[in-house]
């Protein structure tokens, strides 16, 4: 079984059970697009490997070590479709096919990088699914500072970027630990504007993208 | 000896410059207007010592010219005062331990201190001095409070041994000091701070920055127009021509000299004389409006309100390549384009410059030719006025396009800092329009008059014919225009005012006057504009911006030719 396989089916039980209690045969099937048969082949030879209970005629469930390698999987594929929908503008239709290509290649350092880059989203795109920040407390990750609304009030927890990029925006007084005030977003793409302590700032969108508030 | 004024943007550098030297000198509100720097004499010790006012600047490693400008000061400076904003303490004082580092006598300036008491924001300065190593003083640089106590400070200023410290340690620092030496004490929203807001929201903003921009352009319209008509005018009409007439004709009855001097016929426009079109045209149709101008843009300058003009504007400047921050640029220019032309080198990049500098020379009329093309214009009907402007700001855009489109290089986003509104100090703003005045003056008027006698003399010499020969046909068949109005594009590269007002006597059409007023906007700019973007673009820009100006200009020409006429 290749490991790509293996991914795919870990990750759509992992998905089906965030919800169910077991996977049924013929929902993987249908999710993955393959005849029923062939499912069960592959979740023989998955409980064999160890990665889920297997009783015919039951639907499947993950152990401890199918559960880990799922939730993994479906992180980083919801971390993709976030990226492509945020950043590259991918239509919301197109982007669960394109991540599902691109989440096996994905290193485990890729996906942190991506997680810390994105400001620690909370949801996936296309269905709303939660997305998990492992090694961060409930309620440290932070959201992006375009995602406050104006009047909003949050606290700067990082500033994702060059050197030139934080030194620029800290010798204006914003940087990390300060508690910063949406004040603005100008339309059409335009800048946005916040106060911090007695200075307020005009800073364009992709500057306060990469800025991770709390 | 060479004493430094160093700081952030906004926070009175110039006023105290102005305080402690009394001369006059250009203070704004507006980050990065201080690009070119200020010199001025005081006394210390005894002695005559130098005080130079730098432009602002966030931190010593510099990322934009101007910072640069003050990074290589800083290096021959012998004292450095440091001027902090009170209100904003923590922010400023980065530079304050950056500047400790360099190893220079120093003293700092707590400036702004009145308003921080407004904030709620209390200092203790003695600490903050015990901390720091140099001398603190407290300052109101707008009504000169303890401006002497920081000159006698000097005295004491003191270099403390400081090792170099990495950004991390720097602001770990400031952390440290912030805590020991500043409280803040709760307030209210105030009424100016929602004001503040509500002219930054863009759907209160836009429609605000609409009747803002309106009412300053119809101020300025309106009284010109009616100091002209009931100051001006009598004046030249009733006293000035009869007199200098009657002068000159009593020393040259006619001949050469009268007709340089007086030109033909009676009418101060069209006489072409140095001693009255020469002199009518700088001083009645221009110098009433530009007067005005200044005075409405220093206005808005020291309120605080063109930082938020940018941000409202950003996103529709950076569909051409630049972001809010060109406004500046732009409303300088209509002004007159050789300021516009300088502060084009405070945008951070190579392409930026080149946008907005060719943008500038090509789509922006001063405001000289402004009031000329108004003059001429208006009387026909307004539709004619509009057909010009309609047409300069659809070149404005569809240009700003085409360059972001054609020219190599990144476009930053903006990143600008909203100072608060100020009120403006009428001392200062009259100062200020006075200075840009004088600058006017300066380089408008020798200009002026020596393009009327060299036009004069041509017409006397029998080049005009001869050109009009040469360029007539073409002119007449590409623009629509007589062979004579070759001369205007001449003349208007010495003064584009008198070139338009050239095209008067040549009994042109209304729509053959729109064209002309267009080509002679576009095609080139004027000498002391073209020096100065020589200048700032470099050779091999400029030829390319030339290129522009002349495609531009043989193109929107003969477009308007088959549309209009």
């Amino acid at each position: 079984m290749s490991k790509q396989n293996r991914e795919e089916y870990l990750e759509t039980i992992y998905g089906i059970t965030e919800v169910a209690d077991s996977a049924k045969t013929s929902e993987i099937a249908e999710k993955l697009g393959v005849k029923p048969a062939s499912v069960t082949e592959m979740l023989k030879k998955l409980a064999s490997e160890g990665y889920i209970n297997y009783k015919p005629y039951h639907g499947s469930s993950l152990t401890k070590k199918g559960l880990a390698y799922g939730k993994k999987i479906k992180r980083k594929h919801r971390l993709l479709e976030r990226f492509l929908y945020d950043f590259l503008g991918i239509r919301k239709s197109r982007v669960h096919e394109q991540a599902c290509q691109m989440e096996h290649t994905l290193s485990d350092e890729a996906a942190n990088a991506l997680d810390r880059v994105l400001g620690y989203p909370n949801e996936c795109p296309d269905d709303g699914k939660p997305i998990q920040h492992p090694g961060k407390k409930v309620g440290e990750a932070g959201k992006r500072l375009l995602n406050l609304n104006p009047g909003d009030e949050a606290k700067i927890l990082e500033l994702v970027g060059g050197r030139q990029f934080k030194s620029n925006l800290r010798t204006l007084g914003v940087r990390e630990g300060k508690k910063i005030k949406l004040i603005t977003c100008e339309p059409a793409g335009g800048p946005i504007v916040i106060k911090t302590g007695n200075t307020t700032v005009t800073l364009g969108r992709g500057m306060a993208s990469k800025i991770i508030v709390k | 000896m060479k004493i430094l004024l160093v700081g952030n943007p906004n926070v009175g550098k110039s006023a105290l410059f102005n305080r402690i030297t009394g001369i006059d000198v250009l203070c704004s509100n507006y980050p990065g207007t201080t690009v070119s720097y200020c010199s001025g004499s005081m006394t210390f010790a005894g002695e005559k010592a130098e005080l130079i006012d730098t432009p602002g600047t966030y931190s010593v490693d510099a990322r934009n010219p101007a910072e640069k400008v003050t990074e290589s000061m800083i290096g021959d400076a012998d004292l450095i005062i440091n001027v902090l904003d009170s209100t904003n303490l923590e922010r400023n004082i980065y530079l304050t331990l950056q500047l400790l580092e360099l190893d220079k006598p120093m003293v700092v300036a707590l400036n702004m201190w009145d308003d921080s008491k407004h904030l709620g924001v209390l200092i203790d300065e003695m600490e903050l001095e015990k901390l720091l190593g140099v001398p603190v003083v407290p300052t109101v640089a707008i009504t000169g409070e303890g401006v002497k106590t920081l000159v006698e400070s000097l005295s004491k200023a003191s270099a403390p041994q400081i090792k170099k410290h990495s950004e991390d340690e720097r602001w770990a620092d400031i952390g440290l000091i912030v805590k020991n030496v500043q409280v803040i004490e709760h307030r209210h929203h105030t009424k100016l701070e929602s004001l503040a807001d509500a002219t930054i929201k863009p759907w209160t903003g836009l429609p605000i920055a609409l009747i803002v921009l309106a009412v300053m352009f119809t101020f300025i319209v309106s009284s010109g127009n009616w100091v002209i008509e009931n100051v001006i005018d009598p004046l030249f009409y009733g006293l000035y021509g009869p007199l200098i007439r009657g002068l000159v004709e009593s020393v040259f009855p006619s001949g050469f000299f009268h007709n340089i001097l007086l030109g033909e016929g009676e009418d101060f426009i069209e006489s072409l004389g140095v001693l009255t079109t020469g002199v009518y045209v700088p001083l009645n149709m221009v110098l009433p409006f530009v007067i005005l101008f200044y005075f409405s843009l220093s206005f808005l300058e020291d309120v605080g309100y063109l930082p938020r003009l940018a941000t409202l504007l950003d996103s529709l400047m950076h569909k051409i390549g630049l972001h809010g921050f060109a406004i500046v640029p732009t409303v300088l220019g209509l002004g007159c384009n050789v300021p516009g032309a300088l502060s084009t080198r405070m945008m951070e990049t190579k392409k930026q410059r080149f946008i907005a500098a060719t943008l500038l020379a090509i789509c922006v009329p001063c405001l000289a030719q402004n009031a000329v093309i108004v003059g001429l214009l208006l009387r026909f009907g307004v539709r004619y006025v509009a057909i010009v402007y309609a047409t300069l700001i659809i070149l404005y855009v569809l240009l700003g396009l085409t360059l972001n489109r054609l020219v190599p290089g990144e476009s930053p986003e903006i990143l600008l800092e909203i100072p608060p509104y100020r009120k403006p100090n009428l001392n200062t703003l009259l100062k200020k329009t006075w200075i840009r005045v004088k600058q006017f003056l300066r380089e408008a008027v020798p200009y002026v008059l020596l393009g009327v006698l060299i036009v004069n003399i041509l017409y006397m010499a029998g080049v005009v014919d001869a050109l009009g020969r040469v360029f007539g046909p073409f002119m007449s068949y590409w623009f629509g225009l007589p062979s004579e109005a070759i001369l205007a594009l001449i003349i208007g590269f010495l003064r584009k005012d008198v070139a338009v007002g050239m095209l008067a006597p040549l009994g042109l059409s209304p729509m053959q006057l729109v064209v002309a007023c267009t080509i002679l906007a576009i095609y080139f700019p004027c000498i002391a504009t073209f020096t100065v973007l020589w200048r700032e673009l470099g050779p091999r820009d400029m030829v390319k911006a030339m290129g522009f100006m002349v495609i531009v200009t043989l193109f929107v020409g003969g477009l308007m030719n088959l549309i209009l006429l």
